[in-house]
């Protein structure tokens, strides 16, 4: 015969490390990289030093080169987001709606999302010429589909018992989108924002890489034919950068427009 | 066997401030006995029940087994308010998860498994999944699984206070009859002063913030014989002493507001 103790189960689970260790992991990685390219196990043609990637983002911060493609690439992805994912908005609402919406909506949806949408391009240069307005339409349409299929079933999933009691109010339909629909699909919407985010930034490089002069796509693909790798990697830096203030922003925005989820 | 609680505190950071749950808590709970704790909402219920399941780590002060037959862990059986069943596992695989956990081989499951779907009456709905289940009856596969795994000590954080108020009187005379055949000592959390006086042997009151014991009653009635006619009048005095006991701290509860309800 013994005492037993009880024990806590849910430690393991429930174990936390302070902030500096993901610092630490991030400055090992780069110290362990950074080594590698120094005792020349691999040629800095193919992989260049963090330290000089660094210089390089530097230089080319200086003499203004990054300013400007970075502006090039800023206007299309901001331009193409927004008009991608207010369009998306507004039918994924739609759809989500309105029976007849639904019906005629979603399978065009359906049909037209499996395309790859850069596949698209060619045709938009040959509609909308080789200018910014086929590139802007790319990203947008990229934006769009992610955005109107949350959307859609972020409307079908709000709470049936919150319409119930908007209608038993006598709401009308257009007070109950406004103010039940919309709301209660918001968290999804956003899921949605964020699905688009990744795919405006590919598909911004990937228009750029296929037909612009300016832009960050533009200026790697250029430092790749010339075989300039730090100069490349810089622009992928910026891309990393462009991506995580991207991110940043979204969830700024979120907290904004969902101040009563947890 | 004996459970012991002795002198166990829980307080939890909120925001940079202490809050202490739980003051100086001590309780035992002998074989086959049957201990209600009752109190108003907020006042730590399910953090002693946590704290006893070892799913929460006290502040102070130590939960432990006298007696324990020494090379083997005393398991519980938990029932939650919430069920906590797993959507994605049919009734049958929800009543299995324990007896996996603690590596019985499959074949062997089923004589157990299906004893118990008896015993709580959901014979015939081994395959359905948990939301084609009414409330009552997802709360009898809860039963089903802490049983399964045949504990020594049994948990129940208020596991019928989503049922409506006649499922809820069926599944407690239930409860009183499954008792009465496996007699497992018992932990049972409830807000219903009713209840637990018709469930336990001891009814033990927790005062609010911090969580004291501010009260323990024995109820000295046949467990079996409570619902008689006869017994009316002294189980209704039970509760009126209890209620008198816990309406003030129940009152204050109701006016404030929680920082984190
Ligand atoms: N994880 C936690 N963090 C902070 N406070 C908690 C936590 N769990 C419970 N509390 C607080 O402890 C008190 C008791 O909670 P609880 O045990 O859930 O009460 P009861 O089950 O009696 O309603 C409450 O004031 C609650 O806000
Ligand atoms: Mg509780």
């Amino acid at each position: 015969m013994a005492d037993y103790k009880v024990q806590n189960k849910m430690l393991p689970w429930q174990k936390t490390y302070p902030g500096w260790v993901s610092a630490l992991a991030m400055i090992a990685v780069l110290a362990l990289w950074e080594a590698v390219c120094r005792t020349g196990l691999v040629s800095s043609l193919f992989l260049p030093s963090p330290s000089e990637i660094i210089c390089s983002l530097w230089e080319m911060t200086l003499t203004g080169e990054i300013a400007s493609n970075l502006a090039a690439s800023l206007k299309r992805i901001i331009a193409g987001f927004l008009l991608g994912s207010l369009a998306g908005l507004l039918f994924g609402l739609l759809t989500g709606a309105s029976a007849l919406g639904d019906k005629v909506g979603t399978p065009l949806i359906q049909a037209l999302y499996p395309i790859p949408k850069i596949a698209l391009l060619p045709l938009f240069i040959l509609w909308l010429g080789i200018g910014e307005l086929s590139k802007i339409t790319i990203i947008a349409l990229g934006v769009f589909f992610p955005v109107a299929m949350n959307t859609y079933s972020g409307v079908r999933n709000v709470d049936a018992l919150l319409i119930k009691v908007a209608v038993s109010f006598n709401a009308g339909r257009w007070l109950t989108l406004k103010s039940v629909v919309l709301p209660g699909a918001l968290p999804m919407i956003f899921a949605g924002l964020r699905l688009a985010a990744g795919t405006s930034l590919l598909l911004l490089v990937a228009a750029e890489m296929i037909a612009a002069r300016e832009g960050i796509g533009a200026l790697i693909l250029h430092y790749g034919d010339l075989m300039i790798t730090d100069k490349l990697m810089a622009g992928v830096i910026v891309l990393s950068l462009l991506g995580l203030i991207f991110h940043a922003a979204l969830q700024w925005l979120e907290k904004r427009a969902i101040p009563w989820k947890e | 066997m004996k459970l012991i609680i002795e002198g166990v505190s829980k307080s939890f950071g909120v925001r940079g401030k202490e809050l202490t749950a739980l003051e100086d808590i001590n309780l035992s709970i002998a074989e086959e006995e049957f201990v209600a704790i009752v109190g108003p909402s907020g006042c730590g219920k399910s953090t002693l029940l946590n704290l006893t399941a070892g799913l929460l780590s006290p502040s102070c002060g130590s939960i432990y087994f006298k007696d324990a037959s020494p090379g083997r862990m005393p398991a519980f059986g938990i029932v939650f308010q919430e069920t906590g069943l797993f959507p994605w596992r049919s009734v049958y695989e929800n009543i299995a998860f324990g007896l996996e956990a603690a590596g019985t081989p499959k074949a062997a499951l089923k004589d157990e498994i299906m004893h118990y779907i008896e015993l709580v009456g959901l014979s015939g709905f081994e395959q359905s999944f948990p939301h084609q289940l009414s409330g009552g009856m997802r709360q009898r596969v809860g039963i089903a699984r802490a049983l399964v795994i045949s504990p020594d000590v049994l948990l129940m954080d208020e596991p019928f206070s989503a049922l409506d108020a006649q499922t809820r009187t069926i599944m407690q005379e239930e409860l009183v009859a499954l008792w009465e055949k496996t007699r497992l000592s018992t932990l049972y959390v409830t807000h219903n002063i009713q209840e637990a006086v018709l469930l336990a042997d001891r009814v033990v009151l927790l005062s609010r913030r911090p969580g004291r014991v501010s009260n323990i009653i024995e109820i000295k009635i046949p467990r079996l014989e409570r619902e008689r006619a006869e017994h009316t009048g002294a189980i209704d005095e039970y509760v009126r002493t209890i209620w008198e006991h816990i309406s003030k701290d129940a009152r204050a509860a109701l006016l404030e507001v929680e920082e984190n309800g």
